[in-house]
């Protein structure tokens, strides 16, 4: 009980020094302490004695004070007002359209050079990506004849009736060798050839039947690369039969072809029968 | 008239703002120039005489007196005039202003002006003042003297010390020569006979 009036008075105490702001700031941050676990007794009392303290100031002897004052103080405010304002008109600086637009512009500029860049890149790999389609479309159209050609050559081959003379190397291509297979009541034929050198550019083979110890003329060929060009269709293989036909040979002959054979022979096979 | 109403309805302990004087903060809040100002001249002598008597320098005082202002024109903002008491916030401002500056080292290295309470070294009153301020004023501080005329001398000679010259307790105790005990204890008994004087003579009046 002497604790709470020991409390109690000391709330009092101090609650009257903090209202009239006698206090040392020790007691002053021990009443606030005190304040913030006040009942409401204390509160109570607390805000009378504030009101009490601010009533004071009315037996405060009053005293005029110049009027430069008031001047000096409207004179300040009215600065404030103006550096306020200021500040404003500086912010409002800081959002200038043109700053703006100008930063927009190089901003969309940015933009613009990326997106041109972007698109240069795109049309540059759509023209290297058509290009290689265009490649593609060229290696599919050479396998389809060539597909073709071995097709046609396949077709001489399941004839009912072929016939097939198997020609060697002669002195200029000892290494190589050959076949005609021919189908004499459709008049065509079918050469293989192997290990013939790459002609010339300005020379072709030709293949000649032998009849009746004539050379004739049975087409032209070209080898470009031995390992590839091995298969040829012959047309129009009419002359040649199985009676008056004696040999098959191929020379290398100027491009064109000659009616008589000018070169040298590569490949000769004779009819067995 | 705002004080006017204020004085006549006592009918409240503290005082209670009018609504002309909620208006003017207000109108302060909303950057209104005019509103300080008529501010300022509804309480410029009331809180100059309440500086100089702690202060007690013309110059410190009329320095002071306009940055209490310059305070509240740049506190209104955050002044609930709805919840607060714009008097006792003005008050309360003014008084610890004048409190601090006195006891700020620069201050406190200066000569001590008199000690004499309530007898400021200069005392500029009459004519000047609005008359139904005047009365309005003069009815409350009668009210308060003669309050503190009620309550013991030894009481009142340590509330008026502390509230008008701005000292401590310890400063007190120092310059009556009295334990800073004895202080304490008057300042208490003091105040709370004081609150009681004015709540009665409300509780008459009102």
């Amino acid at each position: 009980m002497d604790e709470n009036n020991n409390h109690t008075d000391r709330f009092a105490e101090l609650c009257a020094g903090y209202v009239l702001n006698a206090l040392k700031p020790d007691e002053r941050a021990e009443f606030e302490d005190m304040l913030t676990s006040a009942d409401e007794e204390q509160k109570e009392l607390y805000q009378k004695l504030r009101s009490t303290s601010s009533n004071l100031a009315f037996n405060t002897n009053r005293a005029e004070p110049p009027k430069e004052v008031k001047e000096h103080l409207l004179q300040v405010i009215d600065q404030d007002m103006a550096d306020q304002q200021l500040d404003e008109d500086e912010n409002s600086k800081n959002f200038d359209p043109a700053k703006f637009a100008i930063a927009t512009s190089f901003a969309l500029l940015l933009v613009t050079l990326s997106l041109v860049f972007y698109s240069f890149n795109l049309s540059s790999q759509l023209q290297t990506t058509n290009k290689e389609l265009a490649q593609k479309e060229q290696t599919i159209t050479e396998l389809e004849q060539r597909i073709e050609q071995k097709n046609e050559m396949l077709a001489i081959l399941e004839a009912r009736d072929v016939d097939m003379v198997v020609m060697q190397g002669m002195e200029a291509s000892p290494q190589g060798y050959g076949k005609v297979i021919w189908d004499s009541k459709q008049q065509r034929a079918l050469l293989q050839v192997s290990n013939l050198p790459p002609v010339p550019t300005d020379k072709e083979y030709q293949l000649w039947i032998i009849k009746n110890n004539k050379p004739i003329s049975a087409g032209l060929f070209s080898v470009t690369d031995p390992d590839r060009d091995t298969f040829f269709k012959i047309e129009q293989i009419a002359s040649a039969d199985e009676q008056s036909t004696n040999a098959f040979a191929v020379t290398l002959e100027p491009k064109g072809g000659m009616p008589k054979p000018t070169g040298d022979m590569y490949l000769m096979g004779n009819m067995e029968n | 008239m705002s004080i006017f109403n204020l004085i006549v309805a006592l009918g409240s302990f503290s005082h209670k703002d009018s609504s002309n004087e909620r208006d003017l903060i207000k109108r302060i809040k909303a950057g209104d120039t005019k509103a300080l100002e008529e501010l300022y001249d509804l309480y410029k002598s009331l809180l100059f005489g309440m500086i100089i008597s702690i202060v007690k320098k013309q110059e410190e005082a009329e320095d002071l007196l306009q940055e209490v202002f310059m305070k509240i024109w740049e506190k209104a903002y955050s002044f609930d005039e709805e919840r607060g008491n714009v008097y006792s916030w003005i008050v309360t401002l003014t008084r610890n202003k004048a409190i601090d500056r006195i006891r700020s080292k620069g201050f406190k290295t200066q000569k001590k002006a008199s000690n004499t309470v309530n007898e400021p070294d200069f005392f500029l009153e009459g004519d000047k003042f609005d008359p139904l301020e005047t009365t309005i004023f003069s009815d409350r501080s009668e009210l308060v003297k003669k309050a503190l005329e009620e309550i013991p001398e030894k009481q009142s000679e340590v509330i008026k010390i502390a509230y008008y010259g701005g000292m401590t307790q310890s400063e007190i105790s120092e310059h009556l020569d009295i334990p800073l005990g004895t202080v304490k204890t008057r300042t208490r008994q003091g105040l709370i006979k004081l609150k009681n004087i004015l709540e009665d003579h409300i509780s008459q009046h009102g």
